[in-house]
């Protein structure tokens, strides 16, 4: 054991709820198709492996923790906010990790380097089960 | 040969008994930055060189909509950047249907060449339209103005790379010859490399055309229809074509 409180970023939180609902930034405006009113798989593909992005998974934030209005304005670019269900990823043999108050990573789905045909299929899951909660105003 | 453009359309007709209706209207977006286009050169078998004053065009990319509406042809400077949009409409509905590719093979044989200048009072202006092809193409652009002087934010690259953004339309343009019914509307992002992802989805299926950014990774296209998925890699125009016509067939 040790006295000393670990930082947020290496602490242990215990597994979140399956009733927990998470944020996902729609960081580009693909990923949001306007023309069917839906989430695009595009925001749910893990980026470069070599450049050691998303190491720990895609990137998802705790929605209790979050007002929209904050959360968008915490990217310097967001096209869009889409809320998940821990417990309907569950289901589809991913995980949410939390690894900060706020923050966590949704895992299970690999770089497209490492099985493009799995992380296209999860991203595509992740897509469908993606409810659209905020987006900009139409120009 | 040399003739004028407004010529093409009577000229094709004096070739053929059976190709009437034929029409032929051209109109330019953004002309004034146009120098040369090059027309028809793979479709037709023949080409139409338009000279305006402005920066040279090397490339270009000819894509037929539908066949009530006519093709439409986009203009894309050597560095990628969208330059220009302009519209043909040819009313060949022999040609469009293939039924007598033979007889359109040898009227189209001979290379038609025409010039013009941009400030023609005939030539008509055209606002870009909301048609699949056209909004896909828009969306292509658009990619390429994101982020205006910025190279990428926190999530990646802003823009795609000019390899991705040239291979994207070949493919797309290249595969709208080859579909039965037009595409339809998609959805296209650039990814975190500066790759493009274009997206069609329908409740009964989808299909991803993956574009890297460089060309060290090969293009490929995932299909999903119910439980059946997977990758076609080595993605071209004719896969494309296939996937997208049983996308919207089914």
């Amino acid at each position: 054991m040790t006295d000393t409180p670990l930082p947020p970023s290496e602490a242990v939180f215990p597994p979140l709820p399956c009733s927990t609902i998470v944020l996902r930034a729609l960081l580009r405006a693909g990923h949001f198709d306007k023309h069917n009113n839906r989430v695009t798989a595009a925001a749910f593909v893990r980026r470069s492996k070599e450049k050691g992005l998303d190491s720990k998974g895609l990137s998802v934030d705790l929605a209790e923790k979050w007002t929209l209005d904050e959360y968008r304005g915490s990217f310097n670019r967001c096209y869009g906010i889409a809320t998940l269900h821990v417990g309907y990823i569950r289901d589809e043999e991913m995980d949410v990790i939390q690894d900060a108050p706020r923050h966590g990573n949704i895992t299970g789905v690999p770089y497209s380097e490492d099985d493009e045909v799995k992380a296209e299929r999860l991203a595509g899951i992740l897509a469908n089960m993606a409810r659209p909660v905020w987006s900009p105003p139409a120009a | 040969m040399i003739t004028t453009l407004d010529t093409i359309g009577k000229t094709i007709n004096n070739r053929s008994d059976s190709l009437q209706n034929t029409k032929v209207i051209f109109a330019l977006w953004e002309a004034k930055k146009i120098n040369t286009l090059k027309l028809f050169k793979d479709y037709f078998n023949a080409s139409v060189t338009v000279s305006l004053t402005g920066s040279h065009i090397q490339h270009y990319w000819g894509l037929r909509t539908s066949v009530s509406s006519g093709p439409d042809f986009l203009f894309s400077s050597p560095e990628g950047s969208w330059i220009g949009e302009a519209k043909i409409t040819v009313n060949f509905d022999k040609f469009y249907q293939r039924v007598n590719s033979a007889l359109v093979n040898r009227l189209f044989s001979e290379r038609i060449t025409t010039t013009f200048t941009a400030n023609r009072p005939e030539v008509e202006w055209l606002m870009p339209k909301e048609s699949p092809i056209t909004a896909l193409l828009s969306d292509l652009r658009d990619l390429m103005k994101e982020g205006g002087e910025d190279e990428e934010d926190e999530y990646g690259a802003l823009r795609p790379t000019s390899h991705a953004f040239r291979t994207a339309l070949n493919l797309i343009i290249e595969a709208s010859f080859l579909l039965m019914d037009g595409y339809l509307f998609g959805c296209a992002s650039t990814d975190s490399e500066g790759g493009i992802r274009i997206e069609w989805f329908k409740t009964t299926g989808e299909i991803r055309l993956v574009i890297p950014a460089s060309k060290e990774k090969e293009p490929y296209i995932y299909y999903e229809f119910g439980e059946k998925y997977g990758v076609d890699r080595q993605a071209n125009a004719d896969k494309l074509a296939r996937w997208i016509n049983r996308l919207t067939n089914i």
